[in-house]
């Protein structure tokens, strides 16, 4: 099988077997409702006003922390159901990484489309550029699911996962997470009124750089990982 | 050791210049420290990758892990000594300037680094997951060298162009130079203190 078809495959496989317990999807969503309302309280009873720069850095930290809880299975969900060794048989290491990286962006990308506008208007902000929004919303979703596909796996070979895999992916997050609250905050109008793209064109370039060093150096990563479980 | 440890404080002049400059001693102590992390930083990363691409030597994984655990040491070091000099000459310990995020972002992988080792049991398995982590930090983390000045504070309150007298080269370098001897010889018993838990774990696997 190709490359290509072999990572498709696998994605397809992660999808299905998702869409049978809807696990992660459930339990993300669920973090991010519960997120949301905590928000919304903590807000409405501190009654101070919120200006897009809140909302700006609100929304990337709701995103890491969803991510923590659901993106971390990919690997895990294998080694717990005992099926590693049958992937680890039929695929190759980075077309089982690609698959599943896609997939999480895929529910990450999701998670990002539902709760994003949720925020805005629970804080009441107006988005001054929905286009630069979703690129720089798109992108750093895709660099988020790329470095938590690779802590998943190596989360995977140990013992305690459950905050082992925000506390291995926080650190290198941090480019992506400050350049993509900037370009949130260039696209939500901060010192940046009239709404031009190219204020967050910058952010965009970081972040698109971020994933694309993120996904290579997991491919040329990941092999040592799955080979060794 | 002994002897530039005591230069520091008889030898060197006030540094003119600075807030403080009886305080601006503490450089003679910060600078070769944040040296140090470097050199053992890269010592990490390249033993880590000695493991995955050389013979999968438990001996490198030995090395890779010392040098990790030394380059935390320097790393708190330098952060100590660094906020208390940023007290006296910046007015706060911590301003998030460039350079104190990146060592503290350092500081964070490191312990992630250990609690992740930790967590493994099967040694060889260990080897693997932790060169991979010290091998795609080293990746991922350059990009903070880009991203940091850009967004955070476009002018780094570290000097560019410190104008220091020459009494203050001559003792930070001789520090430097006896701190990676300091380094070195940490490196080597913690390393034979591996060597030999190897030895005996290996031995008893036998017996």
């Amino acid at each position: 099988m190709s490359w290509v078809r072999e990572a498709f495959a696998v994605f397809e496989k992660e999808v299905r077997s998702e869409w049978r317990t809807r696990v992660a999807l459930s339990s993300v969503a669920l973090f991010a409702v519960g997120a949301l309302t905590l928000i919304g309280l903590a807000l409405y009873i501190g009654q101070g006003p919120t200006g897009p720069q809140t909302a700006a850095a609100l929304i990337w930290v709701l995103l890491f922390f969803t991510a923590a809880t659901g993106l971390g299975r990919a690997y895990v969900i294998e080694e717990e159901r005992g099926t590693a060794l049958a992937l680890r048989l039929t695929a190759r290491g980075t077309t089982v990484w690609a698959g599943k990286f896609a997939a999480n962006a895929l529910l990450l990308l999701l998670l990002a489309l539902m709760a994003t506008p949720a925020l805005l208007s629970l804080l009441k902000v107006k988005t001054a550029n929905p286009a630069l929004l979703a690129c720089v919303l798109m992108l750093g979703c895709v660099g988020i699911a790329a470095v938590f596909t690779m802590t998943s796996a190596l989360v995977a070979q140990a013992t305690a996962k459950g905050g082992l895999l925000a506390a291995l992916s926080f650190p290198m997050l941090v480019p992506l997470l400050v350049a993509a609250v900037h370009g949130t905050n260039a696209a939500l109008g901060v010192g940046n009124a009239a709404g031009a793209f190219a204020a967050g064109l910058g952010d965009v370039q970081v972040l698109a750089s971020y994933a694309v060093i993120a996904i290579t150096a997991s491919l040329m990563l990941i092999d040592f990982v799955w080979n060794e479980g | 050791m002994a002897l530039v440890t005591a230069a520091a404080f008889l030898y060197l002049p006030a540094a003119q210049g600075f807030m403080s400059p009886e305080m601006a001693r503490i450089l003679a102590f910060h600078l070769p420290n944040a040296m140090v992390v470097i050199i053992a930083a890269v010592a990490s990363g390249y033993y880590a990758f000695r493991y995955l691409a050389k013979g999968r030597s438990l001996l490198d994984d030995a090395r890779s892990k010392v040098a990790a655990s030394l380059a935390t040491l320097f790393c708190v070091l330098t952060t100590v000594t660094g906020m208390v000099f940023a007290q006296v000459q910046w007015g706060a310990a911590w301003n998030w300037d460039p350079k104190q995020t990146c060592i503290f972002i350092l500081l964070l992988i490191y312990a992630a680094y250990f609690v992740l080792r930790s967590g493994i049991e099967d040694p060889e398995k260990r080897a693997a997951v932790a060169a991979v982590y010290v091998l795609f930090a080293a990746v991922m983390t350059p990009m903070l060298g880009y991203v940091v000045p850009k967004y955070m504070a476009p002018l780094s309150l570290h000097p560019k162009q410190a104008s220091l007298s020459p009494e203050y080269h001559s003792v930070v370098w001789s520090f430097t130079a006896g701190l990676i001897g300091l380094y070195a010889w940490l490196h080597n018993i913690a390393f034979r203190q591996e060597r030999l838990r190897l030895a005996l774990l290996t031995a008893e696997a036998e017996d």
